[in-house]
């Protein structure tokens, strides 16, 4: 059972292998001249702009968490919105209140971290 | 498609206590205590509709198989919800009334309850993987919930370090099951095993699994977050910690290796065994060197652990209910021994160090009488619960022919009365070093500690009344 995988050990050992010996040869046989601008960091051909270790607001984090919170939550709508018509032929209304009471304590949710400063920046 | 509500009452009343619960704190910033009062009363409503539940022996599946309720899961409802009610009842005077946002603390140990109850009753490894989530996320909030304190935060980071890095074993051990059995339904992985026995993938699996409980539930070599958390967490809080999300992740430990993981017995009581053994013998030997008695505590709740998993290991009928029984004797006399805890509270905040309690017997006969007892009950004397709750893990062990385990288990318990009678000894036998002033009871917390009391007194003396129910409710 374990064989079937053993494709898939070829490949990883393939890839890793090409990896390392194309590093190693470029750095074993390849020139090295180094110019200021070749020491710089790389940012995709534009001037590098400062420092990237820089301080971030711990706020973004809390906007961040929320966003993510009522994205994936939100997600859970698609699935239901098709299922919708087959399920309301067999057993009526049913899922428009569950979806309903899913939508109400969300909402409470949204409430709640609105009333609870979660939203403002300051 | 018709969902049998009758059987999720007591989740159903725990999600509606906390809207309520929500929507009261939202609008209401003047009555603190009242988050709280509501809390009880749907914990206490839940408990009631569980022991209903119990009693007429309501049991059956739901969602497709993913939930299995059972008398099994309403019996550890029961432990969870009697532990809630009591952290409930000793963090209202230790809170305080000065607190803001005393909302979210209520908010956050329903969650975790609900958490517990899902993983009692979770048929399915994601369901259970899910409300160990829930329970653990609320956990790691509520750790650092006092954001000044440094140690408290420090408390919160630890643990949801280690907690994270654990559910990433829990979580990678299903996956390996999922590949060795083709399921992660607990009863088809259960027939899947008996096909093809013992696949290397089903092996890793279950050890993985055994890595993530043992650190969830603090077994010996994945206990070290254990004494940090509990020294920094809000003592409630460890209270809370100690007890029922250590029965939950016992209650999902058990239902998994003793139905799902049956038919590889050999591969897994070694190992139980083994970690029981250990986990006995370090909490307490370690507990003996501590000066801190919230760490004393803590380590006391590491080795009381090791106790549970001497059921496990039994793997039997017996060694099923008297885990179960232990777990709930053990919920209230260490949700007690924390309440006496926060009792010995001075202007300077809680004195923790074991020294400060030297000559309370006499100055604070009620808070040392509490002590006393709980303590006695934990080491395991014969009038209090502590002792039945041992004597009938040991007899299931030795039923199933675990005597050297016993021997340990046996010696542990001689050790662990040594740091337990110390606070006794310190207590009434010792002269106060320096005059410390002590807060006046709180009234609730005495409310809970007696409650504790007369919990620890009465399984004591009466304990078949208390161990029938956990003996029809085994699932084997």
């Amino acid at each position: 059972m374990l064989t079937d995988y053993l494709p898939i050990l070829l490949l990883l050992v393939f890839a890793i292998g090409f990896a390392a010996v194309n590093l190693a040869l470029t750095h074993l046989i390849g020139p090295k001249k180094s110019t200021q601008a070749k020491l710089s960091v790389y940012e995709s051909g534009v001037q590098p702009v400062g420092d990237t270790r820089q301080r971030i607001s711990i706020r973004f984090g809390l906007i961040a968490m929320l966003f993510i919170i009522f994205d994936i939550e939100v997600v859970f709508l698609y699935p239901w919105a098709i299922v919708f018509k087959k399920f309301t032929e067999n057993s009526g209304y049913f899922i428009l209140i569950e979806m309903l009471v899913f939508i109400g304590i969300l909402f409470l949710g949204y409430i709640y971290a609105w009333k609870k400063g979660g939203l403002s920046w300051d | 498609m018709t969902i049998n509500w009758q059987l999720l009452m007591p989740e159903l009343i725990i999600i509606l206590t906390f809207i309520l619960v929500a929507i009261f704190d939202l609008f209401n910033s003047i009555q603190k205590t009242v988050a709280a009062w509501l809390t009880i009363v749907g914990c206490a409503i839940a408990l009631y509709v569980s022991i209903d539940m119990l009693q007429v022996g309501m049991e059956g599946t739901e969602f497709s198989n993913m939930i299995q309720v059972d008398k099994y899961s309403l019996f550890f409802n029961v432990i969870f919800l009697v532990s809630t009610i009591l952290v409930v009842l000793i963090s209202m005077n230790y809170l305080g009334r000065t607190d803001r946002r005393q909302g979210e603390y209520y908010l956050l140990i329903l969650l975790a309850t609900l958490g517990m109850m899902l993983m009692a009753s979770g048929n399915e490894l994601i369901v259970v993987f899910l409300g160990l989530e829930l329970m653990s996320l609320s956990l790691y909030v509520l750790a650092g919930y006092f954001q000044r304190s440094m140690a408290s935060s420090e408390a919160g980071m630890k643990y949801l370090l280690l907690g994270a890095f654990a559910s990433g074993f829990f979580l990678y051990g299903i996956a390996l099951i999922y590949g060795g059995a083709g399921t992660t339904s607990i009863p088809k992985i259960a027939s899947a095993i008996t096909v093809n026995a013992t696949s290397p993938l089903l092996l890793s699996g279950m050890f993985l699994l055994v890595v993530g409980f043992g650190f969830k539930v603090a077994l010996v070599p994945f206990h070290q977050w254990a004494p940090d958390v509990y020294e920094g967490a809000p003592t409630s809080i460890a209270a809370f910690i100690s007890a029922g999300p250590k029965a939950a992740g016992f209650a999902a430990f058990l239902r998994i290796f003793l139905e799902a993981l049956q038919n590889i017995q050999s591969e897994w009581i070694v190992v139980v065994t083994i970690l029981a053994a250990l986990t006995m013998t370090v909490g307490n030997l370690v507990a003996i060197a501590q000066r801190n008695i919230k760490r004393m505590l803590a380590y006391s709740s590491i080795a009381h652990a090791g106790y549970v998993l001497v059921g496990l290991a039994a793997a039997n009928k017996d060694g099923i209910s008297s885990a179960m029984f232990y777990l709930l004797i053990y919920c209230i006399m260490n949700i007690g021994a924390f309440g006496a805890v926060i009792l010995a509270r001075t202007e300077d905040g809680e004195s923790l160090m074991i020294s400060d309690y030297a000559g309370l017997g006499f100055k604070k006969p009620l808070l040392a009488l509490f002590m006393t007892l709980m303590l006695l009950s934990l080491a395991g004397f014969p009038p209090t619960a502590g002792f039945v709750g041992k004597f009938y893990i040991f007899r299931s062990a030795v039923e199933s022919g675990q005597i050297w385990l016993v021997i340990i288990g046996a010696i542990n318990t001689a050790i662990s009365a040594f740091y337990y009678l110390r606070v006794v000894v310190a207590m009434y036998m010792r002269e106060p070093e320096e005059e410390l002033d002590f807060h006046p009871y709180p009234s609730l917390l005495i409310v809970a500690l007696t409650l504790a009391a007369i919990g620890v007194v009465l399984i004591g003396i009466l304990p078949s009344y208390f161990l029938s129910p956990a003996q029809i409710s085994t699932f084997l």
